[in-house]
Parts: structure tokens; sequence; C-alpha cells
């Protein structure tokens, strides 16, 4: 039995791995049969639910429009607004310029609450007496920060990471901290046993026990980055896809409103996906990854 | 030997003293030429509303260039976020309503009042429009601004101009304006709130409130001028008091050139929709029956801000009447 979860074990071989007995037994192909998880087919089945729920949050968008007396666009309206703003240089710097502001706060969250949060989670003395100060600080609204620090920074870069990391620090902290903890206590005995050089204990024990609940801690980050991001445009006024809401909103340009709103909804989503994507090329080996993907 | 190694020492010391000196002497002199300097690069904190065409146009319009200055607008959402911008620096003059302008100088906000940007465009008589309205829905059975006594009034904001005007011409019409309720709604949302019934009436600025009425969703009560107050400051441009201290000429030129441009607008209301499409974002079809708000041309006349002075002391948005001298900055 094979205690490490590490990549340098081989994957279990699963039932559904092999078909018949013998030598003449085969590996699955990359066309199982209809309806086994894990196939072409299940994939297609998935992506068919996904297409039908967005259609259906469409219709529902739609009847809404048809039933709100012209006060809400209704979504053909937004999507040439979309197409519109598309063809514009502003919405273009927009987003350009919230995804720098975006990217350069979640870098400083990644630097500050990673390495903090697995150094607190080692140290059960140090998660005890810090438990309090994370718990009063993640709790505290960020956005209720906004008109201090717009006070201190005006409508700047440095107002948006102020508040990015204000926000978003946290669940990487935390998930980090619980990364550590959930290490199998059998696997650092047994380096310490056998005197696994400290370096091969980072490589084969720590780094990739942790690194499943800290991507999971970036997914989070990330999102609650953005979030921030835009909101600290909408209402602080700093350059970015929040800023050009709020200008359509007070030239009561409602389509527009809605297509930057969804191009933010775009960003998010697209944000997800890459993290998910990179989590499970990086993950690939770990139970729960393959019990995702199967 | 000794001797004339004392003799190159004291020589030496001499050199070092004169070429210090003379680095002091061009430092002072290069720091009393930069503090005559005056800049003459500004940042203007300006509403995106009908109201932030003046100075827009001002910009476009080359007056800040012909006066050897470098203008540019950044938009803000209301005064409250212009002031802290003003004092860091953020900018260096910044377009609020003038009781707001009012209203930070009595809390010793160190600013000062520069220029008129927005002026009252009517005499506020009944069913004129103007650049803010009173609406209810067609078939309301609020007829008068009398009629609003006791009943759900929608504003941008509370204890600001907008809410103490709507005051005032319920107390004109005969009605009670301390039995009015006002509710804070933002004013993109503020015709649907009304149409939803959440509120009996709301405030609508152009050009939404000429679009409602004109497509018959909702019936204009009164504007939110007040009865024989055209002329008065609606918004001004304010600096800090530092600012104005250091640049008095700069500001004196910004003056000057704001006013040109303005009254260029008040003249060519379709400049000022062109000015609105181009840099505001609105829709030319969306501003074909806009009332677009007249501009300040000239300096202020002290005894029109003391009347808005006095009308926002019986509201309460101040504590006392202010001195005009301690309001206007000595640009205009």
């Amino acid at each position: 039995m094979t205690l490490s979860t590490s990549p340098s074990a081989a994957p279990p071989q699963t039932p559904a791995s092999y078909s018949g007995t013998g030598a003449k037994s085969r590996r699955i192909s990359s066309r199982p049969a209809p309806g086994r998880p894990g196939g072409t087919h299940a994939r297609l089945r998935t992506v068919r639910w996904q297409v039908t729920a967005v259609l259906a949050v469409l219709l529902v968008w739609q009847l809404a429009a048809v039933t709100s007396d012209g006060s809400l666009p209704g979504p053909l309206q937004v999507a040439s607004a979309l197409a519109g703003l598309w063809g514009t240089g502003a919405y273009w710097t927009a987003v350009l310029t919230t995804l720098k502001v975006w990217a350069l706060g979640l870098a400083i969250c990644t630097v500050i609450g990673i390495p903090l949060g697995l150094l607190i989670g080692i140290s059960l003395n140090a998660t005890r007496s810090t438990r309090w100060v994370i718990d009063f600080f993640r709790t505290i609204p960020t956005i209720a920060l906004l008109p201090l620090v717009l006070l201190l920074f005006g409508p700047s870069i440095r107002m948006e990471v102020t508040l990015i990391v204000l926000s978003a620090v946290w669940p990487l902290m935390i998930q980090s901290m619980y990364a550590v903890k959930q290490v199998e206590p059998v696997l650092k005995w047994v380096t310490k046993v056998f005197r696994v050089s400290r370096r091969d204990r980072i490589r084969f024990l720590w780094a990739p026990s942790v690194t499943l609940l800290v991507t999971t801690g970036m997914r989070l980050a990330a999102t609650i980055a953005l979030l921030m991001t835009v909101s600290a445009e909408y209402i602080g006024g700093a350059a970015g896809l929040g800023k050009q809401l709020s200008i359509s909103e007070q030239a009561f340009q409602r389509p527009e409103v809605i297509a930057y709103a969804l191009t933010a909804g775009i960003i998010g989503l697209g944000v997800n996906m890459l993290i998910i994507f990179v989590q499970r090329r990086l993950l690939w080996w770990h139970p729960i990854i393959r019990g995702e993907r199967a | 030997m000794r001797a004339l190694s004392t003799r190159r020492r004291q020589r030496g010391y001499a050199v070092v003293a004169a070429v210090a000196l003379t680095l002091s002497v061009s430092a002072c002199t290069e720091s009393a030429a930069s503090d005559s300097a005056q800049v003459e690069s500004l940042t203007v904190g300006s509403t995106t509303s009908l109201a932030g065409v003046g100075v827009r146009n001002a910009i476009s319009g080359g007056k800040f260039e012909d006066a050897g200055l470098t203008v540019s607008a950044t938009g803000i959402k209301s005064g409250n976020d212009a002031v802290p911008q003003l004092l860091s620096g953020d900018l260096q003059i910044a377009q609020v309503d003038t009781t707001t302008a009012m209203q930070a100088i009595e809390k010793g906000i160190p600013i000062k009042i520069l220029a008129a940007a927005g002026v009252q465009s009517t005499d506020g008589a009944d069913g004129d429009p103007s650049t803010g309205s009173v609406l209810v829905t067609p078939d309301s059975d609020i007829k008068t601004a009398a009629d609003l006594t006791g009943r759900n009034v929608g504003v941008p904001a509370i204890n600001n101009q907008i809410w103490m005007n709507i005051q005032v011409v319920v107390d004109e019409a005969g009605g009670d304006s301390s039995q009015v309720k006002f509710i804070e709604i933002p004013g993109p949302q503020a015709v649907d709130l009304l149409l939803k019934g959440d509120v009996d009436a709301t405030t609508a600025s152009e050009p939404l409130a000429s679009a409602t009425v004109a497509e018959g969703k909702a019936r204009l009560i009164h504007s939110t001028d007040i009865p024989g107050g055209k002329g008065e400051p609606s918004s001004v441009y304010i600096a800090t008091t530092e600012f104005i201290a250091q640049n008095p000429e700069t500001l004196k030129k910004f003056v000057s050139a704001v006013y040109a441009g303005q009254d260029e607008v008040n003249k060519d209301k379709e400049l000022g929709k062109k000015i609105a499409v181009e840099q505001l974002g609105y829709k030319t079809e969306q501003l074909s029956q806009a009332f677009i708000l007249d501009y300040g041309t000239s300096a202020i006349d002290p005894e029109q801000l003391g009347s808005v002075a006095e009308t926002a002391v019986k509201y309460g948005i101040l504590g006392e009447v202010p001195d005009p001298a301690t309001l206007l900055a000595d640009v205009q």
C-alpha cells in the first residue's frame, strides 16, 4: 500500500483501465463506451447541460426585460451594445487596465498570503495566537474602507491594489494554513526517520501536499480580487471597467452598463477556468483531481 | 616648504569656499525661480452629467490652450469624492454643488470658490422645464408642488442643493416641506423606482427627465429651480487655499478661459449637445428633447451667493450665513 500522494508514485490502476484479463487485456481507449464516466460522450453531455443552463438564464432574462416596461434591456440589446463597445478603444483600454490591476493585486496577495499562511500553519501556537486577528480583519467589509483609502491614495492603482490586498489575501492565507495542517503525520515521521534532506522534504512532501489547497485558495482570491478591482473602479473612480460602467450609468446607457458588467463576469469565468486548468495539469496525480476528471 | 604647503592649503580652502558659495547662490536662484513659476497643467474633477459640458467645451475649444494652460477633465461622481482628491493633490480644481462648497468651507476645509459652473437657468415658474425636474406618474393625484406634503419624494442625496430647492418649491407653492419624506435614490434609477411605486414623486436630471415625459411615462410637477433664482450658481469650481495662494495667475487664466467656453455653450445649445455626445457618452437621440442648462459666464455676484447661503441656513444645510468674502477666491 502506498501512503504517498506524491507524483513520484505511480498512479493507481483503476478497474476501468483494463478490459478482460491476461496478456491480451488492453487499456481503455480514448473512446470509451457511451455513457461511461470520463469519456468524450460524457463531456459532450456535460457541455450540453451547461449550454441548456445558459439558454434558460437568457430566456428568464428576456422575460424579465419584456415585463420590465423598458427599464431592463434584453439580451439582444445588451449583445448589440457589447458588439458596439468592442469596436471602441475605451473598452479595450478599460479591460486591459482592470486585468493589469487585478493581476498586480493578486500577485501581491500571493506573495504575502501563501508564505505567511504556511508559516502560521506550521506552528500550533502561531495558529492559535493569530486566530482572532485573522477572523477580525477578514470579516471587515473592505468596501467600507474605500473612502479612507480613497482619501489616502486618490483614485489610483495604489488605491485599488490596497483594497484588493485587504480583501483577497485572507482566503490564500487561510487555505495555506489548512494546507500545512492536513499533511499526513505519518509521512512527516517517515521523512524524519529516514533523515530526508530539507530540499527533498519540500520537493516530495510539502509541495505536493499543500498545492491543492493553496491553488484552491488562489481561485477564491482571484475571484475576490476581480470583484474588488471592479468595485474600486466603480465607486472610487479609478480607470478601468468599473469606471466605464459608472460613466455609462451616469449617461443613462443601460445596455452598455450591463455589457460592462457582463464583461467583468466573462473575465471572472475565464480566470476561474484558467486556474482550474493549471490546477488539473499540475495536480493530475492527485486522487481528488482524478476523481473530478473521472 | 611648510609655508608653501600652508599657502597652497589656504588657496585650496578659498577655492572650495568660492565654489560652495557659487553653488548655493545658484541653488537659491533656481529655488526662487521655481517658487515664482506657477503650475500650468491642471486636472479638473468635473461631473459627467450635462453640468460638465461647460468646462469640456472650454478644453476641446482650445480656450485653455490659448491662455497657455494644459487642462484635462476627469469624471467625478459627487462633491464628496472631489474634496478628498482636491486635498490630496490628485485634482487641482473640482466642480461641486454650491451648497457642498459652502458646507465644506463651514467645516473648515481649506477651499475657496473660483468661478460659477452651472447656474439656475429659469425663474422656477410652474411648468417650466429645467435641468432638474420633479416627476410623478401620469395618473398620480399629485398635481402641484404643494401636494408633495406628506409624500415620499426620491432625491439623489439629502442635504444637498436639489433637496434644498425642492423644499423651497414646496413651501412657495403653499405646502409644508417639513412634512415631505425624502428618500435617497440613485439618479439613474430614479424613474424606475417612481414607476414601480416605491416613491410618490422623484427628481430626475436631464436628459432622463425630458425623455421620460416625452414618452408619456411621467408628468412634470415642477423643475428643481427656485422661484426667482435665475442666475444663481448651482455648481461652482473650487480649489484649495494653498493652491490659490501659489497659483493666482494660473487660476485667473483658468476662470477667464472657462467662462469663455461656457459662454459659447450658452449661445449654442447644439454645441452643448455635441460635446455631451462626444465626451460624456450620451447618445444623440437621448438629447433630442434635453434641456441644456446655462453656465456661468462672469464673476459670481456675492449677493447671489449670499441668497443661496441664506436658503441653505433656512433649511439646515448651513449653521450660519457666511461672509461671501470668505467663500470667494480673489481670482474672478
